[in-house]
């Protein structure tokens, strides 16, 4: 770009802006320019000052527009820390069931496990196969028997108390 | 969004991150008619209002993120522009030209005021304004949307007030031969 062209051109820039900035504040020159070039582009402001002039933002949608707003930032503000909440208490809600859940099957298992540790204390000596030959042959016979109730009631307790989902 | 009162915006925007509501409402209340006029430059009337909320909404949802390095207005510009990209990408150019034609016939039946030919004039202008170079865009929007001054702009885009009157007059070439 030559010396010449840059001149015109900041020429063009500058009462282009001029133009636009009376455009705008609507003191508009009656007359445009006789630059073809340039007066193309005055058309071209004063068809974006033409086209857009209407439906500026008006006080009553400003205030509406701020109202939702507002009635969306309240919303934003509280359902996150509700719903943030919620599953909190949800969570340790599901963690206290299903931890009393589990306390009580431990403690099932070892009140039942503690009873039959107890009966077997008892029941051991009276199976004593030392003594009369009576008492070791009926001794003999009832120690399946009696192991196999002990698993029965070991199995029964397991199953009384298995995790319910 | 002008660039006056800064500090105050810097206060507002402060408060703003400690939740504090009415900071967020003084903010909106401040900046909502440049946002506004933006949007309604390249955006079909119908979606003017929801978009502009949208913008307020990523405000109010990035806030925190904001750090202060640029003025608020001018991240707000660049928050406005993103959602307005976004409206666009989420748009078939097919499906553009449909809204467009379904705009303009809902404007004309709902708004017997005004000509079918203004209604015409303002698609291809906002047609116009959407095939132009970002910067070009940009330099538009602040002179028309915002009523900035040159000098305004200059500082807004960095530039001397010469050069964003150059860039102007570029962008008004640029438009007219996107209006042919």
């Amino acid at each position: 770009m030559n010396k010449k062209e840059m001149k015109k051109n900041n020429s063009l820039d500058e009462q282009l802006a001029v133009f636009t900035d009376q455009v705008l504040a609507d003191n508009a020159p009656e007359t445009q320019s006789n630059n073809p070039e340039l007066q193309e582009l005055q058309n071209t402001v004063i068809r974006m000052k033409s086209a857009f002039h209407e439906n500026t933002l008006s006080d009553t949608t400003a205030k509406r527009m701020q109202i939702d707003f507002m009635v969306k930032v309240k919303s934003q503000q509280t359902i996150p820390q509700t719903s943030a909440l919620n599953r909190l208490r949800t969570f340790w809600g599901r963690q206290e069931k299903w931890q009393s859940q589990r306390r009580r099957q431990r403690l099932g298992i070892a009140i039942s496990m503690a009873a039959l540790v107890l009966l077997l204390l008892v029941v051991v000596p009276l199976l004593d196969t030392t003594g009369s030959n009576q008492t070791a042959a009926s001794g003999q016979t009832l120690k399946p028997i009696v192991l196999i109730v002990f698993g029965g009631l070991v199995l029964l307790i397991l199953w009384t108390f298995r995790p319910k989902s | 969004m002008t660039k006056t009162q800064p500090s105050d915006d810097a206060t507002l925007v402060k408060r703003a991150k400690q939740g504090d509501q009415n900071a967020i409402a003084n903010l909106y209340e401040r900046h909502l008619p440049a946002v506004y006029n933006r949007v309604r430059y390249v955006i079909p009337e119908q979606d003017v209002e929801d978009i502009t909320q949208e913008v307020f909404i990523a405000v109010l949802k990035s806030v925190h993120s904001f750090r202060g390095d640029a003025l608020f207005t001018t991240w707000l510009r660049t928050l406005t522009n993103r959602r307005i990209a976004e409206y666009y990408r989420k748009r078939s150019r097919k499906q553009e030209k449909l809204q467009v034609s379904l705009e303009s016939a809902e404007n004309l039946i709902s708004n017997s005021n005004r000509s079918s030919a203004s209604i015409e004039e303002k698609i291809a202008l906002r047609h116009g304004l959407s095939q132009l170079q970002d910067r070009y865009r940009e330099v538009i929007l602040l002179r028309f949307a915002e009523g900035l001054k040159f000098e305004q702009i200059a500082e807004a885009m960095e530039l001397n007030p010469e050069a964003a009157k150059s860039l102007f007059r570029r962008a008004i070439t640029a438009l007219r031969k996107n209006l042919d």
